[in-house]
């Protein structure tokens, strides 16, 4: 091989150092008419991208979302954390419970009504604090094959926690487990079937110790447990109902029911502070809480939105002041202490 | 010649100083992306966890402490075991496998390591799907035996160490053969006969002449393979499930799910530190294997 001269070699590395910079600035330039919103994939990405919800935005708006996804709420919430100091997202949007934990980290702003006039027009359980709205939720609910059902011969579960305890379900179940925010609703829910609740999580920690060694995988996520239930190696589990729906539309024989009293499990959202486009931020949350989008996600995935203009909402946002209220703080602070038991106690099969 | 200087020769430019610029760009990003974030791992690690964040005010030895908590202590040992026990099978699987590749044809050298390569074709998430469709109650592999009248009650071939270990021993085999295929090529075959010559039986050839000489690239190979199967995710969270979790899931668990990055730096920590000493440990074996040749 021919030497190389040092100049020519010098040249090419600069001219390539060159084209980098200039490309990066190209990128910065354009990045003050785009909203980065951090969230789930799933289906927030196919409303966006495939079901054409963020090209309406742009033309309703003039700005881009460009989408961030996450697998998790708490992932979401780590992501939003970690650049705590020098924002790159502006729009964070997570379950409520690790949302209100970020929350107490400082990221948020508060949200003025002023800014988002679509506020207003949110039912008033959707005002979590001056920093956190609702923009919807779900109904978490109990999921089974009813092809293993009908092959068993098994009844079909009835609108009733207590369904989960059935001992033919052993050897059968997938439950979430509790380091997941379904896992601690698994938990308190089961507190509350045997007389306990968030401040009194005993019943539920020793029910679930009961049905441990019956329970075929803990899933982290609807992707997971659908695989669970699709396969047959499951044939109950719980999730939210919207994404139970979401399971038999992809052709996964399930079925589900929303057992009383309604478990909801809130979706909040919220603007981070020193966002790189605040007012992109704003315009961007006024427009995800209208009416359009929300009726289109009451529509297409069963969610529970909080807009009270929404006519087609699976259950009346007015169903959800019956519900049983969570005391997300005391769960918050709590959390640490019940995964502790739950990974000594409950997760290994003795 | 030394080892740099054939390097030069090789790049066929005569660098002098200049040889820093070149060098720059690498060191820079491995001080920015890699080192830095490293380092303040470990700094958040000495830091107490609040609801409001990381302490940096307070300094404490309490996240390490935590680690020797049974629970902690319990996923460390069964990483380590995982880990080793692949480490050693193909270590076993290698050699025979090294052997047979060395003495084939060019041609049939080149399709054959394709063949070893091809589970890095496929995307580690999109792998261990499709494991869990061969190994679950339901797969293939349980189907078949019920079929057949083997069983009656499914094997439990995943969501246990015996799922990681499945999942993770045929992409990572691949860094075991490979150096240990490159020795075996580069042997003078004159050894062999000289031995041969000498009155060693062919056992005799293999276990005194080609394993001490290709034992430093059989080594190399395992310390590779060792720390990945140390440092794997996403194999053993979908194959070994909630239950068996290994310590690079649960620093995933902790720093991602909990929020606690202090807890999360000290895993971290003790997961480089217990690496690196096997890692030096191997190393040290290998030195004193090239220092005193068994005669």
């Amino acid at each position: 091989m021919a030497p190389i001269s040092r100049s020519a070699l010098l040249r090419a590395v600069a001219g390539a150092a060159l084209s980098v910079a200039v490309a990066g600035g190209a990128v910065a330039q354009g990045a003050s008419k785009t909203v980065y919103f951090l969230t789930w994939g799933g289906t927030v990405q196919q409303t966006l991208e495939k079901e054409g919800w963020g090209k309406k935005f742009t033309e309703a708006t003039g700005y881009t979302v460009q989408l961030v996804p996450k697998a998790t709420g708490p992932e979401i919430i780590a992501a939003a954390v970690a650049q705590k100091d020098k924002p790159q997202v502006d729009v964070v949007q997570s379950d409520l419970l690790p949302f209100l934990a970020g929350n107490d980290q400082g990221i948020f702003v508060p949200l003025d009504q002023k800014d988002i006039p679509n506020i207003a027009k949110l039912a008033p359980v959707a005002r979590i604090n001056a920093n956190a709205i609702m923009t919807y939720g779900d109904v978490m609910s109990i999921i089974y094959n009813h092809e293993v059902f009908a092959q068993k011969k098994w009844v079909e579960p009835k609108a009733d926690w207590a369904e989960l305890m059935r001992p033919e379900f052993r050897g059968s179940l997938v439950l979430p487990p509790v380091n997941t925010t379904y896992g601690l609703y698994v938990l308190i829910t089961l507190a509350r079937v045997h007389g306990g609740s968030e401040h009194q999580i005993g019943p539920g920690m020793e029910a679930l110790k009961k049905l441990a060694p019956g329970i075929v995988e803990w899933p982290t996520t609807f992707a997971r447990m659908g695989q669970f239930l699709q396969d047959g190696s499951a044939a109950v589990g719980f999730y939210s109902s919207s994404s139970a729906a979401e399971m038999a539309k992809r052709g996964i024989p399930v079925k589900y029911v929303v057992p009383k009293p309604l478990f909801f499990t809130g979706t909040a959202a919220g603007i981070m502070k020193n966002a790189p486009n605040p007012e992109g931020a704003k315009a961007f949350l006024n427009w995800w809480l209208s009416k359009e989008v929300m009726s289109f996600r009451a529509e297409r995935y069963g969610n529970v939105t909080m807009n009270t203009e929404v006519t087609n909402n699976p259950i009346p946002v007015s169903a959800l002041n019956e519900m049983q209220r969570i005391d997300y703080a005391h769960v918050n602070a709590s959390r640490a202490e019940w995964i502790k038991v739950f990974e000594r106690e409950v997760l290994p099969l003795k | 010649m030394t080892g740099a200087a054939a390097g030069r020769a090789a790049l066929g430019v005569r660098l002098g100083g200049g040889v820093w610029i070149f060098l720059g760009p690498a060191l820079l990003l491995m001080l920015a992306v890699y080192l830095a974030p490293l380092i303040d791992t470990a700094v958040i690690s000495l830091h107490p966890n609040t609801p409001a964040g990381i302490d940096r005010s307070h300094w404490t030895t309490a996240n390490f402490l935590r680690l020797v908590d049974t629970y902690y202590w319990g996923v460390l040992v069964r990483t380590l075991r995982v880990s080793i026990i692949i480490t050693l099978l193909s270590v076993l699987l290698a050699y025979p496998v090294a052997v047979w590749l060395a003495g084939l044809g060019p041609r049939g050298q080149t399709w054959a390591i394709l063949v070893y390569m091809s589970p890095w074709f496929v995307n580690a998430v999109v792998k261990s799907f499709g494991w869990t469709l061969i190994l679950g109650n339901n797969g293939l592999v349980n189907n078949g035996l019920r079929a057949l009248g083997l069983i009656d009650t499914p094997l439990r071939l995943m969501l246990n160490e015996t799922g990681i270990v499945i999942g993770l021993l045929p992409g990572h085999f691949l860094f075991v053969l490979l150096p240990l295929w490159a020795a075996l090529k580069g042997l003078d075959g004159n050894l062999r006969w000289a031995a041969m010559t000498l009155g060693a039986r062919p056992w005799q050839v293999f276990l005194r002449v080609t394993v001490p000489l290709t034992l430093p690239a059989l080594l190399a190979g395992a310390i590779i393979n060792f720390t990945m199967n140390m440092a794997a995710f996403a194999a053993p969270a979908l194959l070994g499930g909630t239950r068996t979790r290994v310590l690079s899931f649960i620093a995933y668990q902790v720093n991602l799910e909990e929020l606690n990055w202090p807890f999360g730096g000290a895993l971290a920590v003790a997961m480089l530190v217990v690496t690196l000493g096997f890692v030096m440990l191997a190393q040290g074996i290998t030195a004193r294997g090239l220092a005193g040749p068994r005669r």
